[in-house]
């Protein structure tokens, strides 16, 4: 039953991209439409979400669907498989869909391109959290580069076509990788790799797990936007309308959910030779990150500088290879998949407003100083957030395992905590627009409400009863890692 | 002879027929339907008898092998869209278009015949005769110094064509002993790797192919030598004539030298490979140069029949059936590219592609269209061009060089990287000179025909890439036939 939920959910939105696409509808009938389909998929999920918790308790976490997709001729069984992470993480997804029709009403009435891309880009990224065969995650891989495209390029200067210039050839590049790497290790080639790779007459050979761990490693950090690949991300950041970032800002999701999907259960004995090594890298850039949170002179680029930082977290949890760091970057992932949009929606609501209120006038205006607060909040890692258990996970991973990347780590918390206290009001560190008068400003209006609150208001919520999320996401990870051989 | 071919032949004879008569009018619209309906049946025959077993129509020149119905189809299917594209254009003046659709015909029949051959000599011959069809069409769109130019340059290399080809093939019957590809498949059998006489026959079977198509080391040949005919006759030459000479340079490579006994790649598909490689790479490299349209499309289409010939060089049921379906994907996308690019052209009036800007974005059906070409290419699930990609790479990890698999991908990506670039410009670019542009909209108003042909050829594309895996399996069974 569930598992139905979660094809429809997904498939819904194709048929939903195709009839949106086909110009059978426009404007604001469209867009209640548009609003139809997503509250139907985030049902779904919804509904695939309390089916593994309520089966949580027993041990089981998994939902096999019955739908048999034969990606190509040597995967006759490709099929979707949602565990409790990655139909909390579709529940997530879809949460910020039905958000961004709200915050971006205007938009998507003018753009049918952009609402038949925001359907399928959500069906893709649904698709490749639900697929259990590494080709099915392929297809839906590279379904995510044209709605992209679409997000980036569409009403955009001339200067941001490089952009998506970039961004599109990138993905190409992620994309070709992940295909070698999947090809490469799968039916019918697994088992010939070491005559595969000989240079010269067989006096140097590529181990084929290295190359394939490297190859892997380019399309999951293409993807997911980190180092060396940020720069193309913080473009992203800097598009006129920043309400559309809020999409793109869920792709880290395919990038690590390629990694915690298919990269373990790929190459075990590469991951676990090399692991401490990308960990210690990860947590040198979560020290740069946060100093970059820190300096950074624009809201925007503090949101980016965030995100960067979770994503860095997320990454040394999982190159932890223990359960208490997979089950923190578990939990991180899913509250940077919520709280970057979020900041995103908070961040668009004050670049509406011309004027903007000196913090002591704030109490005037209660809702936009609500959003503000709970966006301050979440960036600071508070208790109140389940990001700090996340991120406290993570750090635990290391200790007595990993010595030298720990203080990277823990050093780097004073510094988010305080470019934590400057995202409490966005115009901080922008004079010339604080400084102006608050004459004609407006509280939040209803659409922006709706946007902002649903989301704010869950993520406090599992912020404040973490058990809830935690706890199945635990059970999933601890079992997913013992049938990989891992325990703590 | 196969029934989709004589269903071409009796069309080229009635539309022959239907020239003759005075009345301009019903020329046109008569040769105009009968070409769509006699193309469109032959292609409809071809592709419903895919899983039907090789065979039935071999003769000493001809074999009718299951696995090429599906580039034959293809090929047909995107001629359709050359009909109509000859129809709507003002390039070609009024009263040459029935002769040019009826030479549109004519080629489509030869190229066909081309993939279909199993002779050296009677291979040779059809290169030559679709080589004077593609000089006849330059010479019908002829209006000024840029065609005459195309057309004096097209003689040179027809007639540098028919003598290196018929020299060739005197050489190789010297030499093997005869010019059927199975007396020359036997020959090389009882030859050294890359010995002196295997070279020769290596050089002599694909020299002619390479010069007529435009391969490397002749890659720069068909850029230069459309440049500044219609686009009709351009897209005729890229797509119909090019896709047609790689298809048949590869089913030669593979009956003549495939069928070694030695293993590995043979030493003739590793030249054939070479060919692709450079040539692709050039011709990648020149499109993400170019500001001039036509040229720029060329380089395109040419760059992709160069990276699908880099990566046949083992033939395995697995790089058949990529082989194979790559092409016949490429037939059918870059035709519709050909065809909804020309109308933004010819609507700007100018070649540049400065000039259409942003103009997809424009007119949104067209570019609606344009998505539709580009979504393979661009190797997005659902269309053809995710699973020719797949197999193509799969095609080259089988032949286990590291090198070679980085050379492929690199040149995969250069292609992805101008699809990119020119949906972009096309759709996201703003136009620096809109104000230029005062072409009438007419050009986007699509007729019943058009809206025909784009949807047969928009389904041909989705059920290629939705059912792929039903037409692979098909293409694999028919491999194993092939390649036996």
């Amino acid at each position: 039953m569930s598992g139905l939920a979660g094809l429809l959910g997904t498939f819904l939105l194709l048929a939903f991209a195709v009839f949106a696409g086909g110009g059978f509808s426009r404007g604001r009938a469209l867009w209640t439409l548009s609003l139809f389909a997503h509250l139907l998929a985030w049902a779904g999920f919804l509904v695939v979400v309390l089916g593994l918790y309520a089966k949580s308790a027993g041990g089981a976490a998994t939902v096999y669907s019955p739908l048999i997709l034969p990606a190509n001729q040597w995967s006759a069984a490709a099929a979707f498989l949602w565990d409790f992470p990655s139909a909390a993480l579709s529940l997530a997804a879809c949460s910020v869909a039905v958000s961004f029709h709200f915050i971006a009403r205007d938009l998507l009435d003018r753009s049918r391109a952009t609402v038949a891309s925001l359907a399928g880009y959500l069906f893709c990224i649904l698709g490749s959290l639900g697929s259990d065969h590494p080709l099915l995650f392929c297809v839906f891989f590279a379904g995510t580069m044209v709605p992209r495209m679409v997000f980036a390029g569409m009403d955009s200067h001339e200067s941001r076509i490089e952009t998506v210039k970039e961004t599109a050839f990138l993905f190409t590049v992620a994309l070709f990788s992940l295909l070698v790497c999947m090809l490469a290790f799968a039916e019918p080639f697994r088992g010939t790799l070491d005559s595969w790779f000989k240079i010269s007459g067989g006096e140097w050979v590529v181990p084929p797990g290295s190359l394939g761990l490297c190859l892997l490693l380019l399309a999951a950090s293409i993807s997911a936007g980190i180092f060396p690949f940020h720069g193309n991300a913080r473009k992203i950041f800097r598009m006129g309308e920043i309400e559309r970032a809020a999409p793109l800002a869920l792709q880290p999701l395919v990038g690590f959910g390629l990694l915690f999907r298919f990269g373990l259960a790929s190459f075990p004995r590469e991951f676990t030779t090399f692991g401490s090594f990308f960990l210690g890298f990860f947590a040198i850039g979560i020290a740069y990150c946060a100093a970059g949170f820190a300096g950074a002179r624009s809201a925007r680029d503090r949101v980016f500088w965030l995100q960067q930082v979770l994503s860095c977290f997320v990454a040394v949890g999982f190159f932890s290879l223990s359960v208490k760091g997979w089950h923190g970057a578990e939990v991180l992932l899913f509250f940077e998949c919520m709280v970057v949009p979020f900041l995103l929606f908070v961040l668009a609501c004050h670049e509406r407003r011309q004027a903007m209120p000196s913090v002591k006038e704030l109490g005037r205006y209660p809702a936009f100083a609500l959003s503000t607060a709970l966006a301050a909040l979440f960036a600071l890692f508070l208790p109140v957030s389940v990001g700090f258990y996340g991120a406290l996970l993570v750090a635990w991973s290391l200790v007595g395992r990993f010595h030298w990347p720990l203080p990277f780590v823990v050093l780097s918390m004073p510094l988010i905590a305080f470019a934590g206290v400057r995202i409490m009001y966005f115009q901080l560190g922008e004079p010339a627009k604080s400084a102006s008068s608050s004459e004609g400003f407006t509280d939040l209006r209803r659409d922006e409400l709706i946007a902002i609150f649903p989301l704010g208001l869950m993520l406090l919520f599992l912020g404040l009863i973490p058990r809830l999320l935690m706890g199945p996401i635990g059970v999933s990870v601890s079992g997913a890692l013992r049938s990989m051989g891992i325990v703590d | 002879m196969p029934l989709s071919e004589l269903i071409v032949g009796f069309t080229i004879f009635l539309q022959g027929a239907l020239l003759v008569v005075p009345r301009a009018s019903v020329v046109r619209r008569g040769v105009e339907i009968l070409a769509l309906a006699g193309l469109g049946a032959a292609a409809l025959k071809l592709a419903f008898s895919l899983g039907l077993p090789s065979g039935e129509h071999t003769f000493a020149m001809l074999d009718d092998q299951a696995i090429f119905r599906l580039p034959r189809a293809a090929l047909i299917f995107s001629s359709l869209l050359l009909v109509r594209m000859a129809s709507t254009t003002r390039e070609l003046p009024e009263g040459r278009k029935p002769e040019v659709i009826f030479l549109i015909t004519v080629l489509t029949f030869v190229c066909d015949l081309l993939i279909l051959s199993r002779h050296g000599t009677l291979s040779m011959i059809l290169l030559v005769l679709s080589t004077w069809t593609g000089f006849f069409l330059g010479g019908l769109a002829y209006r000024g110094r840029a065609e005459g130019e195309a057309v004096l340059k097209f003689w040179v290399q027809a007639s540098v064509s028919l003598t290196l080809g018929f020299g060739a093939i005197v050489m190789i019957s010297l030499v093997a002993g005869g010019a059927h590809l199975d007396i020359i498949a036997e020959y090389m059998k009882g030859q050294a790797a890359y010995s002196p006489r295997s070279l020769l026959v290596v050089i002599g079977l694909f020299l002619p192919f390479l010069m007529a198509g435009g391969f490397f080391p002749f890659h720069f040949v068909s850029i230069d030598r459309d440049h500044g005919l219609p686009w009709t006759v351009q897209t005729a030459l890229s797509v119909t004539f090019q896709g047609a000479i790689a298809v048949a340079a590869w089913k030669v490579g593979v009956s003549v030298f495939g069928q070694s006994s030695r293993e590995g790649v043979s030493e003739g598909m590793r030249v054939l490979q070479y060919c692709g490689l450079i040539g692709g790479f050039w011709l990648a490299l020149f499109a993400l140069s170019q500001v001039n349209s036509k040229r720029l499309f060329s380089a395109f289409v040419g760059a992709h029949w160069s990276a699908v010939l880099a990566a046949g060089a083992l033939p395995t049921l697995l790089s058949a059936t990529a082989i194979v379906y790559a092409l016949s994907a490429i037939f059918v996308w870059s035709a519709m590219l050909g065809f909804v690019w020309s109308r933004f052209q010819e609507w700007a009036g100018s070649e540049e592609i400065s000039a259409v800007y942003g103009a997809a974005k424009e007119f949104r059906t067209s570019g609606l269209i344009l998505l539709l070409a580009l979504a393979s290419p661009l190797c997005l699930p659902g269309f053809p061009g995710f699973p020719s990609i797949l197999h193509l790479l799969a095609a080259v990890i089988e032949q286990k060089s590291l090198s070679f698999l980085a050379l492929e991908a690199a040149l995969l990506s250069l292609l992805c990287l101008s699809g990119i670039r020119i949906g972009t410009d096309l759709l996201f670019r703003l136009s620096p000179g809109s104000t230029k542009r005062a072409g009438p909209s007419e050009f986007f108003c699509y007729g019943a025909l058009d809206w025909g042909v784009i949807l047969s050829v928009g389904a041909a594309l989705l059920t290629a890439g939705f059912f792929c895996h039903p037409i692979l399996r098909s293409l694999t069974q028919s491999a194993a036939t092939f390649l036996r």
